[in-house]
């Protein structure tokens, strides 16, 4: 276990035992609703993680670098922001996904664009955005968030 | 049968997965365990700090006063409203559709659309457990900065959609109009 994980678990620990002190009833409720949680992304999670088997085996590492590397950055960057925005898998697990991607060699500007259309831009969820909103909500809101995971990824390639 | 149908239906990206993995044996079992081993070390890392993720998510999500919050969200809640719209974003477990529900009611109850916009795009991409997995596979600088630029960037667009959409373009009040004349 490295030092991140480690330090998580005695964070929650810590808070386990605060709230227990606190609220038995609510705390051992939301032991519940984690397992609950837990349950409903376990599937999606193995899939992905496993899919990341198959992708390391299949693509090598240097077409990774080609395509997702700092050369062609600009259109990596735009394209995966495109890619972001219409990819169903839940963010939780597209970490380990992009992280692997990381560990062989993409740069961290497309992937960070990639990671914020693919919480921000919602293609799938569009209809039922606009239902609840409005058409001219959804779309400003929708446009906006592609133009400015764009702006956070390539200020991310300076920062950085 | 029927239940395996909508279990395979329910779980499609798994399904995939499994199949390619079942034809990779028969086809090519050399390749096919290099695949397992080299997801092998994201299972390991991912099943270490998953359950500690999802009990603090839990354990957050129900010590957040959520009414405080949804009571403070109007037109002139102004800073006040900003912060509590980002922390109810943030702390609070489901996926975004979900959110759209509790919008649609706050819309309704009278909270400005900028702390709408922050509350759906913090639902969405400020999340507790989405940090704390980003900064185990990306390391704490790139969640850090991305972080800070995500809130940067929420603050302009919700600025930016006030501006542009009004209250009357929301179909809650378009109704209500109809509804009063």
């Amino acid at each position: 276990m490295d030092l991140f994980t480690i330090l998580l678990w005695i964070i929650t620990i810590v808070l386990f035992i605060v709230f227990l002190g606190k609220d038995k009833k609510k705390t051992i409720s939301s032991v519940k609703m984690a397992k609950k949680l837990m349950k409903n992304m376990i599937g999606e999670i193995i899939a992905v993680l496993f899919l990341i088997g198959l992708i390391l085996t299949f693509i090598p590492p240097h077409i990774i670098k080609d395509f997702m590397g700092s050369s062609k950055v600009v259109l990596s960057t735009i394209v995966s922001a495109l890619i972001g925005s219409i990819t169903l898998i839940p963010a939780f697990v597209a970490f380990p996904l992009v992280g692997s991607l990381v560990d062989r060699g993409a740069s961290i500007i497309p992937i960070a664009s990639f990671l914020t259309t693919l919480t921000m831009v919602g293609i799938v969820t569009f209809p039922l955005e606009k239902k609840n909103f409005g058409t001219k909500f959804a779309v400003i809101r929708n446009t906006l968030s592609f133009i400015f995971a764009l702006f956070i990824s390539f200020l991310m390639g300076v920062l950085i | 049968m029927n239940n395996i149908l909508v279990k395979i239906k329910k779980n499609k990206l798994l399904t995939l997965v499994s199949l390619t993995y079942l034809v990779l044996f028969l086809v090519n079992t050399d390749k096919a365990i290099l695949s397992v081993k080299n997801s092998m070390y994201y299972v390991k890392e991912m099943l270490e700090i998953m359950p500690a993720i999802f009990v603090i998510t839990a354990l957050i999500e129900k010590n957040v006063p959520k009414n405080v919050i949804l009571n403070n969200l109007g037109k002139n809640s102004g800073i006040k409203g900003i912060v509590l719209s980002f922390i109810l974003g943030s702390f609070s477990a489901g996926p975004i559709y979900a959110a759209f529900p509790i919008c649609k009611t706050l819309i309704k109850k009278g909270a400005s659309i900028s702390n709408i916009v922050i509350i759906l795009s913090s639902w969405a991409v400020i999340k507790v457990p989405m940090l704390l997995n980003e900064a185990k596979f990306l390391g704490i600088k790139f969640m850090f900065l991305r972080w800070i630029l995500t809130i940067i960037s929420i603050l302009c667009m919700s600025y930016l959609v006030s501006l542009l959409v009004e209250h009357a373009n929301t179909p809650n009040t378009e109704k209500k109009i109809i509804e009063l004349s």
